[in-house]
């Protein structure tokens, strides 16, 4: 088990080597850098821009720069972001808890609801509230997130219940209290925790359901109800814990688009979180940046991967790891 | 004794009994087939504007068939008032004009049902109007930012008979004005299939104002026809990524599978590698490696070509492992004593055993390249404009007051939506099909 783990984790950075370089020769192919546009100002003159990309580290060859990106990214520093002259490490930093509290608030509502919705599809086959689930599972696998996003971005404009977009609130947020800033954070977060939490919802319904509904019918279970437990007993006790097995490596695989997976909708949204500012820094070619946001993502990614298959064979023990 | 059949006709049987499959399958081939004669469906040509008419409501659910009086007049819409023509119609007496105060006919007095109404041009003009009394009507523009709590204080204002929103210039209908919509009519000249043709399936009689089924957008485009339009460059962005990452996906799985060793091991990490970044974040750094500003055609296949360079990695590994499996049968043994060459043994004795796996996954994929010129054309270096694809036409309802004042632009997600889903559909049927275990 050790070792599967400890070499799983020394594949990590041969992978993030590959993936910097990969990173990095695709935007060293985009025509143009960040300072062209500056360059074509015909009041700044070439040597200062010259002058000013030596100094951002946009001088000398390709594998010069990237062997000095990979010396720097190993000792954490990422460089400092073109537009913003700011740390990169500090500002993904930043964006990457803005993330995160989005996309955790969304796991934790997907969750949430598919386990009990699920047990009670797989229970109740073919009854309506059966049907009703599997109706919400195949909109919600289906709805583009972009589109509900902008249907909940209308209804919050409408009725005004909910802001419309951003994290807080930009005029009293100074004022506010310790408790008041939760809420106002925890307001804007609703809607867009909705959008990714129903989606995503979905298929884990789908997936407990199947599941429940194979559980129900194996031997064991029979034997329970034979034995006259009551029915919600052996829904609980024996039948659910055996289910969810197989639904515990796709918790795993959520962990690992935490990251990713709320990309459209926190740009739908305004959200202030790592998706706004990789698509800016990748337009703007605002290298430092889109080289950490693009390994951070690569980590998270792998690392769920990695606790999904540990996962999986922590709760099945006939699942070996080789 | 019952004919045998093949296992192509068994699978067929069983996706005509599943009927949300064939719903998705005609829904598809409902979809596809607009697509493909969008210039004959469509009214207008995608880039024609109507300047004086943008932001129109959608007139789908307004084409009626009775007029006032009950009477048959066969398809027809309600043509538009507004400020510019308020003065004809009110001489024909639908409304009474009782005068026209400012030089910009902006300020106009007038009495329609026998309530005296005026038409203020801004809320400011508005509340000053409703203080001042004096008549029982207001006429506002619903595009003014207040407009609607405008109407809230109005309506509860005494003496306030009628306060009606208006959905801008030449939206406010007028009952005297039926437009018949005409079949086959001739229209804007359009090149279909190498045929020169000017007939368009429907049009409003005369061309004397424009109709917007789906209403129109910030030029004045018809978004009806933009969605059909649309749907030709989304819609075949599906089938043609699909075709090239499948072709990849089953040429490398092939390959990697049927050689092994070093070329396999070699391979085989170039899928991990592109797996473990995150697609979008890879398709925006690939596309961003070609640059902007391309011609709309270039721009449209480097698109296709940057989400199958990704898509095919996930297809390639499952195939390689299928491949691993099939080599094994005496057929490719015997294949290989006949001398055959290994590229043709791939192509001709293994890669067709795959073809119910690849023919399920593309149909279940296929949204995923829907999405992704979606995505692509949202966040702006997809499809470009005057160019109409679903996803950039969503693009527009990034503007938070359009998206409330105009809801209608996000009609093409709900387009988005249906054919997603009907692949989804489509695609589970097929998979239940394709899977000999399931019953027949």
């Amino acid at each position: 088990m050790w070792i599967y783990i400890l070499r799983r984790l020394l594949a990590i950075p041969p992978l993030l080597l590959a993936v910097s370089l990969l990173t990095f020769g695709l935007i060293d192919l985009a025509p143009g850098d960040y300072f062209t546009r500056l360059a074509e100002n015909p009041a700044v003159t070439q040597e200062y821009v010259d002058a000013l990309r030596e100094t951002r580290g946009l001088g000398g060859g390709f594998w010069e720069r990237y062997a000095k990106w990979v010396i720097n990214a190993c000792q954490l520093d990422f460089g400092y972001s073109f537009k913003e002259n700011r740390p990169v490490f500090d500002l993904v930093g930043e964006r990457l808890f803005n993330t995160l509290i989005l996309s955790v608030g969304a796991l934790v509502l997907a969750w949430g609801l598919a386990l009990p919705l699920g047990v009670l599809a797989g229970v109740k086959q073919g009854k309506l509230l059966d049907r009703v689930a599997g109706f919400i599972s195949f909109v919600g696998l289906s709805i583009p997130r972009v589109f509900f996003a902008l249907l909940m971005v209308m209804f919050a404009a409408r009725t005004k219940w909910f802001p419309v977009g951003g994290m807080r609130d930009n005029v009293y947020w100074d004022e506010f209290t310790m408790w008041e800033k939760v809420f106002d954070v925890g307001h804007h977060l609703v809607l867009p925790v909705i959008v990714i939490g129903t989606t995503q919802m979905a298929s884990y319904m789908r997936q407990m359901r199947a599941e429940m509904v194979e559980t129900l019918s194996k031997d064991y279970v029979r034997t329970a109800m034979a034995k006259g437990l009551s029915h919600w007993q052996v829904v609980y006790k024996h039948a659910f814990g055996n289910a969810v097995n197989p639904l515990i490596t796709l918790f795993g695989y959520s962990l690992a688009g935490l990251l990713t997976g709320s990309f459209l909708v926190e740009v739908v949204f305004a959200w202030p979180g790592l998706a706004r500012l990789t698509v800016d820094a990748v337009f703007g070619q605002d290298e430092p940046v889109v080289m950490a946001s693009v390994v951070m993502a690569t980590v998270m990614l792998v690392l769920g991967n990695l606790i999904a298959d540990l996962l999986l064979a922590f709760v099945d023990p006939r699942i070996g790891l080789e | 004794m019952k004919a045998s059949r093949s296992p192509w006709e068994i699978a067929w049987a069983k996706l005509r009994r599943n009927r949300t499959a064939m719903v998705g399958l005609y829904v598809l081939a409902a979809l596809y087939f607009s697509a493909i004669f969008a210039p004959f469906l469509s009214p207008y040509g995608y880039t024609s504007q109507f300047r004086q008419h943008n932001w129109q409501p959608p007139q789908l659910l307004r084409v009626h068939l009775f007029d006032e009086e009950g009477s048959w007049r066969g398809p027809f819409v309600y043509g538009g008032l507004g400020a510019d023509d308020l003065v004809g119609p009110a001489k024909k007496g639908a409304w009474k004009l009782l005068a026209v105060e400012a030089e910009d006919e902006t300020t106009i007095l007038l009495e329609s049902k026998g309530v005296r109404m005026e038409h203020a041009a801004t809320i400011a003009d508005a509340k000053s109007k409703l203080a001042a009394g004096g008549f029982q009507g207001v006429l506002v523009d619903e595009r003014l930012s207040g407009a609607k709590d405008f109407l809230r204080t109005c309506r509860a204002a005494p003496g306030m008979e009628r306060c009606l929103l208006i959905a801008g210039i030449g939206h406010l209908l007028d009952p005297a004005k039926v437009l018949p919509i005409d079949f086959f009519v001739t229209g804007e000249p359009y090149t279909f299939v190498g045929i020169d043709s000017s007939r368009h399936l429907f049009g409003i009689r005369g061309g004397e104002a424009p109709i917007f089924l789906f209403g129109s957008d910030e030029l004045g485009r018809d978004l009806f026809t933009r969605v059909l339009f649309g749907g030709r460059i989304s819609l075949s962005v599906g089938l043609l990524g699909i075709l090239i990452s499948m072709s990849l996906g089953m040429l490398i799985g092939g390959i990697a599978g049927y050689f092994g060793g070093a070329i396999d091991f070699g391979l085989m990490r170039l899928v991990e590698l592109i797996l473990s970044i995150p697609a979008l974040y890879l398709i925006l750094t690939v596309r961003q490696a070609f640059g902007h500003d391309l011609p709309s055609t270039q721009s449209y296949l480097i698109m296709v070509f940057v989400l199958a360079f990704i898509g095919w990695a996930g297809n390639g590994r499952v195939i390689r492992g299928m491949v691993l499996s099939i080599k094994e049968n005496e057929y490719v043994v015997a294949a290989e004593a006949l001398g055959l060459s290994r590229l043709r043994i791939i192509v001709r004795h293994i890669l067709p055993n795959t073809l119910s796996f690849v023919i399920v996954t593309a149909t279940l994929s296929i949204p995923y390249y829907i999405l992704g010129e979606v995505a692509l054309s949202f966040l702006g270096v997809g499809i470009q404009e005057p160019e109409a694809s679903w996803g950039n036409m969503l693009r527009a309802a990034q503007n938070v007051r359009y998206l409330t004042d105009y809801g209608w632009i996000v009609v093409p997600g709900f387009f988005i939506f249906v054919a997603v889903m009907a692949y989804n559909f489509l695609g589970d049927g097929l998979r239940d099909a394709a899977d000999p275990r399931s019953l027949e």
